[in-house]
């Protein structure tokens, strides 16, 4: 049900969110391949892929807190507060 | 529904996201028996719809009142967050039912806002301890 729906999503937001409620049910693809380069700003790519395999809690939070982050000002901004040179898109 | 109802539902959603609090379950499903009786699922469904509002009216005070990027941000997200987890605490009053309504309505939502924090309430229910909506979780990704 949520694979499909990362694969027909088109809006950078929606996607992220789907792709974390996949890792957070167990698979790590396609969150780590799709996210990290929106997420975190300054925060290397590397970093954020680590966090997704990880099983710590403080990084399982920090991840969380990237991700909500994203996703709410993504929504509340209707996409205007995330800078287009990061490749985001909005439907 | 006709727009009278559809106001009275909308209506009871402000309502509860203004009485509800993020972490204490047991006190949002008592104050929502009533409206998730009349209302059933229509009530989970449209609650995002209401903090997309919510989010937006916030970011439009915040243009008026001229402050700092940073801080605003801050502002939204840990509003955000709250409303987020009054949500997720309302579908865990719904239990394994609300996971279900849910799945099965994403694909017919168009609008992507209302999908990303549906898909984002879901993910933070998968390491729920009540096995019945981790398992619910698990079996609506397998479909």
């Amino acid at each position: 049900m949520l694979k499909p729906e990362f694969d027909r999503r088109y809006g950078t937001g929606c996607k992220i969110a789907l792709a974390y409620a996949l890792l957070r049910l167990g698979l790590t693809e396609p969150f780590r391949s799709f996210a990290p380069p929106y997420l975190a700003g300054s925060v290397p790519r590397k970093t954020i892929e680590n966090m997704a395999t990880s099983r710590r809690p403080d990084e399982q939070r920090l991840l969380e807190r990237y991700v909500v982050g994203a996703i709410i000002l993504d929504v509340a901004s209707e996409g205007r507060a995330i800078p287009p040179n990061m490749g985001w898109k909005r439907k | 529904m006709n727009e009278q109802e559809s106001r009275q539902l909308i209506d009871a959603l402000h309502r509860y996201f203004d009485d509800a609090r993020p972490d204490d379950d047991a006190h949002n499903a008592a104050i929502t028996r009533a409206d998730r009786e009349r209302y059933g699922g229509q009530f989970l469904l449209l609650a995002p719809a209401v903090i997309v509002e919510a989010l937006r009216n916030l970011v439009l005070q915040q243009t008026l009142a001229f402050r700092d990027d940073a801080a605003a941000d801050r502002e939204l997200e840990i509003m955000g967050f709250q409303l987020l987890w009054c949500y997720r605490s309302l579908i865990k009053a719904y239990g394994g039912g609300g996971v279900f309504t849910l799945t099965t309505a994403l694909p017919l939502l168009s609008d992507e806002d209302v999908v990303a924090l549906i898909a984002y309430a879901l993910a933070s229910l998968a390491a729920e301890s009540d096995p019945m909506l981790g398992w619910c979780c698990r079996e609506r990704r397998r479909c």
